[in-house]
C-alpha cells in the first residue's frame, strides 16, 4: 500500500517530499499500533529539530545574496584572466568560474542558473553549438556542492555520527579541482571553435581590476571554511558570517542591493530551503518506519554476508548510487541510504571521509542523469534545446565525471591525503 | 482569485522571510556575542530551529504556489498539455488531502506533551510572562507551541493546494470559453 501511493504520487508529479509524506499518512493512518498518525508529524520535527542543519538555510541565504549583489560578472571576469587565453577559452572560463562560485554557494542548481544564463548565449555567439554550452554548464555545476562549503557534506556530517564537517570539507576540495581539472582537459582536446583569444572579449575589462573584483567574493570562502577548519566557529555559525559579509558587500560595497530587497531574499532564501528541508524531514519520517521493521539491520546483514570484499562493495555502491541517482533526488537517496551503507562501508574498512566524498560525489552526477537531474532540467530551461539533444551532448561529461569518480574510488589518498595532512 | 492568490502568497512569503531573517539575526549576534564577549543567551540555539521549523512549513506552501518543489516529471512530459494540467489539477486535490492530515498528525504530535518545557527557553518565557504581565507569553517556553509547527504547516499546505487547484480550474474555464 506504502509503495503503491508513493510510486503513483511520484508518477503523477507529486512533489517527492509530499509524495513521502503522503505514503507515510495513509500507512500509519490505516495501520494497527505503534503505527498512528501522530508517528508522521513527531519524526518530521525530529528530523528538523538539529542546530547544525540550519547552516542549510543560512549559506542558500548567503549565496542568494551573493547573486544578488551581481557577483557572476566579478567571478566571470576573474575566471577569464585566468584560463581564458587558453584553447577552449570560454569553455575553460565556464568550468573555472563553476569552481569558484562552488566556494560560494554549494549549490549545483544556483551554479547552473547563475552560470548558464550569461555562459550559453555567450558561448553560442563564439561558435559553440548550445547543446554543447548547455551541457558543459550543467557539468560544471556539479562540483559546487563537492568544493566546500557544501550544503550535502553537512547533511551527511548529520546523517554518520563521527565523520566531522571540517574533514569532509578538507576531503572535496582535491576531488573538485580533479573535476574541474579532467573537464578542463576534454574540453581542450575536443573544442575546436574556439581558439580562447575570441574569450578575452567577452570582458573588457583590464586584467588588474578583473582580479582585483574577484577577490572580495573569493574571500568569503576562504574566510567561512578557513575559520570552521580551524576550529573557530560552528559550520551555523561560519553560514551566519557568510550571509553577514555577503550582506555587507552586496549593500555596502557593490550597492546593488537596496534594504527594501531584503525581505524577498529572505523570503526566497527559506523557500529554497524549505524545499531541501522538508526532503529531510518526510525522509526521517520513513527512516523511522525503516528502522522499525529493522530494515537497515537486515540489508547490512546479507551485504556482509554476500559481499566480502572491500572492493566489490565499493563497486557496488558506485553503481547502486549511479542507479538510484537516476530516479531519485540526491539528498533523499543519501538519507535513505547512507544509514545502511555507511556502517558496512566502515566495517569492510573504508574510510568514512573517503566513502561521504564518494556518496556526495556519486550523487551529484545524479544531478545531469536524466530523468530527475536538476542541473539538467535547469540549463534545458536556459538553452531550450530539448531535453533529449542536451542529454546526448552531456553523456561525453558524464563519461569524465564517472572516469573521476573511478579514480576517486580506487585511489582513496586523492580523498584523504588532505584531511589528512591537516591532521584530521 | 487573483486577489486571493498573491495574498497568500505575500502572507506565506512574509512568514517564511520572517523566520529566516530572525534565524539569521539570533545566530549572528550569538555567535558574535560568544567571541567578543564570552556570553551568549540560553535561547540562542533552541529558538532558531523552531523558527526555522515555522519558516520550513511557510515556505513548503509558498514553494507548493509557485511550484518550486522537487517533482519527478518524466513521465508527465509526454502527456498533452490539456491532460498534463489535468492530472496535475489532481495533484493538487492530493496534496490538499495530504495537508489536511499532516495537519491532523501535527495536531495529534503537538496535543500529546506539548505542554512541556522547552529547556533553551523556559527562562525567557517565565521572563517574558513576568516583566509583561502576559500570561500567556509562559506558552512560548512550552514545546508545544512550536510542535505545533506541523500542523499549521499542514493546514498551509492545505490552502496552498486548493489555491492552485481554483487556479487551474479558473485557467481550464478560460481556455474553454
Amino acid at each position: 500500500m506504502i509503495y503503491a501511493v508513493l510510486l503513483i504520487g511520484l508518477a503523477a508529479g507529486v512533489p517527492v517530499a509530499l509524495a513521502i509524506i503522503a505514503a507515510l499518512l495513509v500507512f500509519m493512518g490505516l495501520g494497527e499500533a505503534p503505527y498512528s498518525l501522530r508517528v508522521v508529524a513527531t519524526e518530521m520535527f525530529k528530523g528538523m529539530n538539529s542546530f547544525p542543519l540550519l547552516a542549510i538555510p543560512l549559506f542558500v541565504l548567503a549565496g542568494e545574496v551573493m547573486n544578488e549583489s551581481g557577483i557572476t560578472s566579478r567571478i566571470i571576469a576573474f575566471a577569464n584572466v585566468i584560463v581564458g587565453r587558453l584553447r577552449a577559452g570560454l569553455a575553460l572560463v565556464n568550468i573555472w568560474a563553476s569552481v569558484i562560485f562552488a566556494g560560494l554557494s554549494g549549490s549545483a542548481v544556483a551554479d547552473t542558473s547563475a552560470i548558464g544564463r550569461v555562459f550559453i548565449p555567450e558561448m553560442e555567439k563564439h561558435g559553440y553549438s548550445r547543446p554543447f554550452a548547455a551541457a558543459l554548464t550543467a557539468a560544471s555545476s556539479v562540483i559546487g556542492p563537492i568544493i566546500p562549503p557544501s550544503i550535502p557534506v553537512i547533511i551527511y556530517a548529520l546523517i554518520v555520527s563521527g565523520v566531522s564537517v571540517p574533514a569532509l570539507f578538507l576531503a572535496g576540495i582535491v576531488p573538485g579541482i580533479l573535476l574541474a581539472i579532467f573537464l578542463s582537459v576534454f574540453v581542450m582536446l575536443t573544442v575546436k571553435v574556439d581558439h580562447g583569444h575570441e574569450a578575452a572579449g567577452m570582458m573588457a575589462e583590464p586584467a588588474g581590476k578583473a582580479i582585483l573584483g574577484g577577490i572580495l567574493p573569493l574571500l568569503m570562502p576562504v574566510f567561512v571554511v578557513g575559520s570552521i577548519l580551524l576550529g573557530i566557529v560552528t559550520p551555523t555559525e561560519a553560514a551566519s558570517f557568510a550571509v553577514a559579509y555577503a550582506l555587507f558587500l552586496g549593500v555596502f560595497v557593490y550597492r546593488n542591493i537596496r534594504l527594501t530587497a531584503l525581505p524577498r531574499l529572505f523570503a526566497e532564501a527559506m523557500r529554497d530551503s524549505s524545499v531541501i528541508l522538508i526532503i529531510i524531514a518526510a525522509v526521517s519520517a520513513a527512516n523511522w518506519l525503516l528502522t522499525y521493521n529493522r530494515v537497515p539491520n537486515m540489508l547490512t546483514d546479507w551485504v556482509l554476508t554476500n559481499v566480502d570484499s572491500k572492493t566489490a562493495f565499493l563497486i557496488a555502491t558506485i553503481l547502486l548510487f549511479l542507479f538510484v541517482g537516476l530516479f531519485l533526488e540526491g539528498i533523499a537517496a543519501m538519507l535513505v541510504l547512507v544509514p545502511i551503507l555507511h556502517p558496512i562501508a566502515v566495517s569492510l574498512g573504508v574510510d568514512p571521509v573517503h566513502f561521504g566524498i564518494l556518496v556526495i560525489f556519486n550523487l551529484m552526477i545524479g544531478l545531469i542523469t536524466p530523468p530527475l537531474g536538476l542541473c539538467l532540467f535547469v540549463a534545458e530551461g536556459i538553452a531550450q534545446v530539448g531535453m533529449a539533444r542536451l542529454t546526448w551532448a552531456i553523456l561525453p561529461f558524464f563519461a569524465v565525471e564517472v572516469l573521476v569518480l573511478v579514480i576517486l574510488t580506487f585511489v582513496p589518498e586523492t580523498v584523504i591525503w588532505l584531511p589528512r595532512a591537516m591532521g584530521y | 482569485m487573483k486577489t486571493v492568490n498573491e495574498f497568500a502568497r505575500r502572507l506565506f512569503a512574509f512568514g517564511a522571510g520572517l523566520s529566516m531573517a530572525l534565524v539569521f539575526a539570533i545566530i549572528f549576534v550569538n555567535s558574535l556575542r560568544r567571541y567578543t564577549v564570552g556570553q551568549s543567551v540560553s535561547w540562542g540555539e533552541e529558538l532558531p530551529i523552531y523558527l526555522t521549523i515555522y519558516g520550513v512549513m511557510f515556505g513548503l506552501a509558498l514553494a507548493y504556489l509557485q511550484d518550486r518543489h522537487i517533482r519527478f516529471t518524466v513521465l508527465t512530459d509526454f502527456l498533452p498539455a490539456t491532460v498534463r494540467e489535468k492530472l496535475f489539477a489532481v495533484v493538487d486535490v492530493a496534496s490538499f488531502v495530504t495537508g489536511v492530515a499532516l495537519a491532523f498528525s501535527g495536531h495529534a504530535f503537538a496535543s500529546r506533551r506539548g505542554n512541556m518545557d522547552a529547556s533553551g527557553l523556559k527562562s525567557a518565557g517565565t521572563w517574558l510572562a513576568d516583566t509583561s504581565g502576559i500570561d500567556a507569553l509562559v506558552w512560548v517556553a512550552k514545546v508545544g507551541t512550536w510542535q505545533y509547527a506541523i500542523a499549521i504547516g499542514g493546514a498551509l499546505l492545505a490552502v496552498a493546494a486548493l489555491l492552485k487547484f481554483l487556479e487551474r480550474i479558473s485557467s481550464f474555464k478560460a481556455a474553454a470559453a
